[in-house]
């Protein structure tokens, strides 16, 4: 008979295991992705291309004679498996970044995007 | 035979609804690979360390110059429960909670020409704090504030925001250090140190 109420409690443990799945997407969307290798040339493109092709930026830095256009975009992902006696959530958040250098006069100095990239 | 098996189930059962336990990460961003600073000489042009390690974390202009931060946090929380004796324990359990971090961080210095002037690279482990929680039993979730280690470089898009935070912040928020124009901090910082602690008198 206790047999029975040990082996009723330990099943019910089981199927009331779950799991879970979540996520977030933050920042821009990673237009940088999309647009052609040669969009961007050092030297020759402006300001106004990189907002008509990327949009407003995360952030905007001003340096001592340069401006920075910086983007941002910021996956989680994670999962949940609970089993009552072991539980285990796992996150996993990756950043997909692309920066500008523009000198005084609005032409891009440098930019560069970041080796790690999330699917869009 | 059969005794030795009934002892099992009965030391199963006993783990199951005397205890448990959980495992919780989270991995912010990519590890870094501090090993190829070494290529990168004092004098190399900004450009080299886009090139190398793409855009950092945070960028600041400074008083002649200005600064790359590149940071990678890995954080791990384990928590162990254990069920109340008497009729409160079909309900409720007991968590104790600790929580460590790995954190990666490169710093580059340029000065006003765009040139390296200094870079540095440190990883450390540290106790990002404990906690204590009574809750119900089918639940998980965090039970460590581990939040200074989690903000986001998104938190930057929080303009609005800022204009209701309380007064001392607000006026504060012109020496901020994550709008990237007057210097940086660690993401791993406590917010008992340096520029913040002005804001601390308005809590």
């Amino acid at each position: 008979m206790r047999t029975t109420a040990w082996t009723t409690s330990l099943l019910a443990a089981v199927l009331l295991a779950g799991c879970a799945r979540f996520g977030a997407v933050d920042g821009v969307e990673n237009l940088w992705r999309e647009v052609p290798a040669d969009a961007f040339e050092k030297g020759v493109t402006t300001q106004a291309d990189v907002l008509d092709l990327l949009g407003p930026p995360s952030q905007l830095i001003s340096l001592q004679d340069q401006t920075v256009y910086y983007y941002l975009t910021d996956v989680t992902s994670g999962e949940g498996k609970i089993f009552i006696v072991w539980n285990q959530i796992s996150a996993d958040t990756r950043y997909d970044r692309a920066i500008f250098f523009f000198g005084a006069d609005g032409v891009l100095q440098e930019f560069a995007f970041s080796k790690e990239q999330v699917a869009r | 035979m059969r005794q030795s098996r009934f002892a099992w189930w009965i030391l199963l059962a006993a783990i199951a609804v005397q205890a448990s336990c959980a495992h919780l990460d989270h991995d912010l961003g990519a590890p870094l690979s501090a090993d190829s600073l070494d290529d990168i000489a004092d004098g190399s042009h900004y450009a080299t360390v886009l090139e190398r390690f793409g855009p950092p974390t945070k960028v600041s202009a400074l008083s002649d110059g200005m600064a790359f931060l590149y940071e990678h946090v890995y954080l791990v929380e384990r928590q162990y429960g254990l069920i109340l004796p008497g009729e409160i324990g079909n309900w409720i359990k007991a968590v104790y909670a600790s929580a460590d971090a790995d954190v990666e961080v490169l710093l580059f210095i340029f000065d006003s020409d765009g040139l390296l002037q200094g870079a540095d690279a440190q990883t450390w482990s540290a106790d990002a704090g404990a906690g204590m929680s009574m809750t119900l039993i089918f639940s998980a979730g965090s039970f460590t504030d581990t939040q200074q280690y989690e903000s986001s470089p998104t938190d930057l898009l929080d303009w609005g925001r800022s204009l209701t935070e309380p007064l001392l912040v607000s006026l504060n928020a012109r020496q901020s250090l994550e709008n990237g124009e007057n210097g940086l901090e660690l993401t791993t910082s406590s917010d008992g140190i340096g520029q913040h602690t002005l804001e601390l008198k308005a809590d």
